[in-house]
């Protein structure tokens, strides 16, 4: 399939008090469309969220922060698009779900009007957008769409409420979703029902998907690829099984060694030396 | 919602109840009464004043003095709608309704509800439209300051804001009522025209509509200041929210993500404030009623709490009272409009007063005024003693107080001092905020050394005399010299002559500080001219030098908001801190206190406090700590609320129970723990509540019921009131020299407080 997303020579920094601190360093990496997931693994502070944020130009504008490079979407670079093209791609074309989907929401809007709002910025031909939303909801698994509708966030649970933010991003049913670490803030038992939706809507829609996470059990038996991220450098990539059978930087080994193992007797966690993998 | 209102309206009984037994006590501790100067005049004979008495109800039949709990029960007698006679309140026998009946007035002699009738709906009205105004304004203007974030727009309105902030109220006051007559585009004052009653009917609203500008104008540009930057601080706090984010990440315009969703979590926080600012206009439109001859609610109390005229007082506090409430009901009601997830919690914020709660509180003061009475019925003489030992007991242990207040908060910011002094020094604003409150508090210490003359030495042939002009002569600095130009009228001319000034010039010996002999000031005149006089900023009505003055007045108003911000900040940390950290009855018991003290307008409170604790043979130093106690007093109210939330929030976290799990004592934790991390946010509470001390100071000079002559204040020193006042400043405008005397000490205090929180606070140290 061809290329959806090609990023080439990314460069993001942010200006601190005094100097420039580049927090990703040229990175190179493209998503094929129809359905290829591509995983980005990393810890706090690698530069993963960041990167995804650059995608639609999310991140604050220079002088705060500064972003290079090229970055192409069916074509075209996000980086040189006018504000208006861009609002069109953004939702329509590439959506997101984040974190924290307690904050993501606003609090004094209800979900319904939220998602609403997205249907109709990306489709004012609909006539019944709020039948659209309703519609939406059941998509992602919430019962009883039609009183939910006229829910606040905070009257939801954390699932419901990451089910409400995914069908924000479907609304517009966008080619390519970015996920940052959509269950980080979820149980584990959520979680998995929220990947389990992921990978039915994925098939429905034919969407790829970025997930940004670092948490291996969620890369294996969903992603495609993977692309692990430290300190502003994708230091290795590869299909997920090879990466996870084989890994080549010792980063990715020291990585793999950290997840406790059921069974093994393990007096002390392995962890991670950092002055180790900065040599390499 | 209904049981919400309900439960809000119902609970204004026990505290009407408890706001008017309060003042009743407060009025009879108030030395004299109603008939004092009718006393004091030799030419009104004995009778006729026992007569009086016997009518107002100070006496009873017998000629004994009634007693005030007893004139109080006639008094909540007649209130009380539901009647049973012959006992209570009527003289039918039975139960029945009747109106409530507030007692007359004994200045004007007519019923205190038409009094009230008249009054109310003035101030109300003048509320109203301040708020309004201020919404309509500093809503937007903060807005677009937090869009424009660091733009010139947003400095100028910074600025702008600061130096409306700092402004005393009545200061304000006092120029547009002297602008309105120099250009004559607005009335002078009162609430419509001498000929209104001639106009038809729409006329003579919009009479009463030109009347209101300038009066809403002086009221509301503080609170404009004010809420501006709380609006542009909300607004850059939601701007980086997560949710904006979203809605950006969804495809929405800018404008679309700025005005509605960002705006309309931004401006919650600002509803609740409404409550607040409803309390503060009240107060303010006291002082603006004054000095603008607006016959309003606050204009009316003040006259009848000079003149003891007790039933107008009762019942117009009870009126604040009710104002405030419902003020606040109405901020609840709106921000759980505006706010759903307020709505849904709707039992009860933390601003209403339960009526089973406060009842409480009302029993155990019952209690207490129980034995008060007891004694006062059985040994009165005995309690006469105690309460005036009482006092100069409480007098000596405010001083202690306040002394040992001072040394703590002092280690306290000089602790914090050296690690923040560096960012503040770093910005403009701080540095240039610090140099100015420098030399403001080095004048003051210095203050024998600077001025030229002693605050009470009076020169009544030198009256309303002009600031010296100065001339180059013979290679020196000379001062002119000035002559009346008749002998009855107060302007005077330069006369032509001229003295050397002389610097570090001989006068008779003092004491600096009290211990360190001086013979010498900074600058004076030859005393070989005993007549001639330096005035730098020109004399009084009794010619006292007015910049002597103003030296020895800024040792009173610098001193007051430090000590007074000393003793809050102790005071409302112990108190808020334990009852956040301890919680239950403890928390319970402090939060109705504190509540009490916050439903009455604070300057109503403040009036009413002062009349009863100052009388004529105090010295100045005695009132004055009375006054720094009682601004504290009040002040300590909200600062304790705060440090309980905060406390509260901290107590949770798991190096508080990791301490505890220790067994580390109580007062450690509170002062190894909690304490740091509410250091910084106490600094700078500290320093931007500092302005309000000074301007509460000033105000109470200023009504006459603060410092008192001999001794010099600032707000004192703008108190020429007597007669035309405007007239008066027109000619004589150096007088009004000490009003910006205080607008700078206050902004000072301001640009500092906001430079220091922005120090302090990480999240504007984002470019």
């Amino acid at each position: 399939m061809p290329d959806l997303l090609k990023v080439k020579d990314l460069k993001i920094a942010f200006q601190g008090s005094d100097e420039s601190i580049e927090v990703v360093h040229s990175i190179d990496f493209s998503v094929s469309g129809g359905g290829e997931t591509v995983a980005i693994l990393g810890e706090s502070g690698s530069g993963k969220s960041v990167t995804c944020l650059s995608l639609t130009n999310l991140l604050p504008p220079a002088p705060s922060c500064t972003v290079s490079g090229e970055i192409l979407f069916a074509g075209q670079d996000i980086l040189k698009m006018d504000a208006k093209a861009l609002r069109q791609i953004r939702g329509a074309g590439i959506a997101y779900i984040f974190q924290e989907p307690s904050a993501s929401l606003n609090p004094v809007f209800t979900v319904g009007y939220q998602i609403e709002e997205a249907v109709r910025l990306h489709r004012p031909d609909l006539s019944d957008a709020k039948a659209r939303t309703v519609e939406l909801l059941e998509l992602v698994g919430i019962r009883d769409a039609a009183q939910r509708y006229r829910a606040y966030p905070h009257e939801m649970s954390g699932g419901m409420q990451q089910r409400v933010m995914i069908a924000m991003a479907l609304a517009c049913e966008p080619k390519l979703l970015v996920a940052d670490e959509p269950t980080t803030a979820l149980d584990v038992t959520i979680q998995a029902q929220i990947i389990d939706l992921l990978r039915e809507l994925r098939s429905k829609l034919g969407m790829s998907i970025v997930l940004i996470t670092h948490n291996f059990g969620i890369v294996k038996g969903f992603a495609d690829e993977v692309l692990v991220m430290y300190q502003g450098d994708i230091v290795e990539r590869g299909p997920v099984e090879t990466v996870l059978s084989a890994p080549q930087h010792p980063y990715t080994k020291a990585l793999i060694a950290c997840i406790p193992k059921l069974g093994a007797k393990q007096h002390r966690l392995t962890t991670i030396d950092h002055e180790m993998a900065a040599s390499q | 919602m209904t049981a919400f209102i309900l439960r809000r309206l119902l609970s204004l009984i026990p505290l009407l109840l408890g706001t008017s037994l309060l003042v009743s006590i407060l009025m009879y501790l108030s030395p004299g009464d109603f008939l004092t100067q009718a006393r004091a005049a030799r030419d009104i004979p004995q009778e006729v004043i026992e007569q009086q008495e016997r009518q107002l109800g100070l006496i009873d039949a017998s000629g004994a003095p009634t007693r005030w709990f007893v004139r109080y029960g006639h008094w909540i007698a007649n209130v009380a709608p539901i009647k049973y006679g012959p006992w209570v309140g009527a003289p039918e026998k039975g139960l029945h309704f009747g109106w409530p009946y507030f007692g007359e007035s004994w200045t004007y002699q007519v019923e205190v509800f038409s009094l009230l009738k008249q009054r109310v709906p003035a101030t109300f009205i003048l509320s109203l439209t301040s708020i309004t105004f201020a919404w309509c304004i500093a809503i937007p203007l903060g807005v677009l300051a937090a869009l424009y974030k660091d733009s010139i727009f947003d400095r100028l309105s910074a600025l702008l804001a600061y130096a409306a902030l700092s402004i005393p109220e009545f200061f304000l006051a006092i120029l547009a009522v002297y602008f309105a007559s120099i250009t004559g585009l607005f009335p002078e004052g009162g609430r419509s025209s001498v000929e209104s009653e001639f106009y038809p009917w729409a006329l003579q609203w919009v009479d009463y509509a030109y009347h209101l500008i300038l009066p809403t104008l002086v009221l509301g540009v503080g609170s404009v200041a004010g809420m501006m930057r709380i609006m542009r601080a909300n607004f850059i706090d939601y701007m980086r929210a997560e949710f904006a984010n979203t809605a950006r990440a969804k495809g929405l315009r800018e404008r679309v993500i700025m005005f509605q969703h960002v705006l309309r979590n931004a401006i919650n926080p600002l509803i609740t404030s409404f409550g607040y600012s409803f309390a503060s206009l009240l107060s303010g439109a006291l002082l603006v009623e004054n000095v603008m001859n607006y016959p309003g609610l606050g204009q009316l109390i003040f006259d009848a709490l000079i003149r003891e005229d007790q039933y107008v007082v009762m019942a117009g506090v009870m009126i604040g009272v009710v104002m405030l409430v419902l003020g606040n009901l109405v901020a609840d009601l709106m921000l759980a409009w505006a706010d759903p997830r307020i709505r849904n919690a709707q039992t009860g914020s933390s601003l209403s007063v339960g009526v089973g709660k406060t009842t409480w509180v009302w029993m155990a003061l019952l209690a207490v005024l129980a034995v008060e009475i007891l004694l006062e019925v059985i040994a009165p003489a005995l309690l006469l003693q105690i309460g005036v030992g009482l006092k100069y007991i409480g007098i000596l242990l405010a001083g202690l107080l306040a002394v040992a207040c001072v040394a703590l908060v002092g280690y306290i910011v000089y602790v914090l001092f050296k690690r923040l002094i560096g960012p503040v020094l770093r910005r403009p604003l701080g540095a240039v905020s610090i140099a100015i409150l420098g030399v403001l508090y080095s004048a003051a210490l210095l203050a024998p050394c600077l001025a030229p003359y002693p605050i009470t030495e009076q020169n009544l042939d030198k009256a309303y005399h002009p600031p010296t002009g100065f001339v180059w002569k013979e290679g020196g600095l000379q001062a002119k010299l000035y002559a009346k130009q008749s002998l009855g009228s107060p302007v005077y001319k330069a006369t032509g002559e001229s003295l050397p000034v002389k610097l570090f010039a001989k006068t008779d010996p003092y004491y600096l500080w009290g211990f360190i002999a001086m013979q010498r000031t900074l600058f004076s005149l030859d005393p070989s001219v005993p007549n001639a006089r330096l005035y730098l900023l020109g004399a009084d009505d009794t010619g006292r030098d007015i910049f002597s003055r103003l030296l020895y007045g800024s040792r009173i108003s610098l001193s007051i908001g430090f000590i007074g911000i000393s003793i809050t900040l102790i005071l409302g940390f112990i108190v808020g801190s334990l009852a956040g950290y301890y919680g239950g009855t403890v928390d319970f018991f402090a939060m109705r206190f504190v509540e009490l003290l916050m439903s009455i307008p604070a300057l109503y409170l403040l009036l009413a406090l002062r009349s009863a604790l100052i009388s004529p043979e105090l010295s100045p130093g005695q009132v004055y700590m009375i006054i720094v106690v009682l601004l504290s007093v009040i002040g300590w109210a909200g600062t304790a609320r705060i440090i309980r939330g905060m406390t509260l929030s901290i107590r949770n976290r798991s190096y508080v129970l990791a301490a505890e799990s220790m067994g580390q004592s109580l007062p450690k934790i509170l002062i190894k723990h909690i304490l740091p991390n509410l250091a910084s946010y106490l600094l700078v509470a500290a320093t931007l509540s500092i302005p309000g001390y000074i301007l509460a100071e000033a105000a109470l000079s200023f009504l006459g019921l603060g410092i008192s002559e001999p001794s010099a204040s600032w707000g004192l020193m703008l108190k020429q009131s007597q007669g035309n006042m405007i007239v008066f400043f027109m000619n004589f405008w150096w007088m009004l020299v000490p009003g910006f005397a205080i607008f700078i000490t206050v902004i000072a205090y301001n640009v500092l407080g906001d430079t220091l929180r922005d120090c302090v606070d990480p999240k504007m140290q984002v470019r």
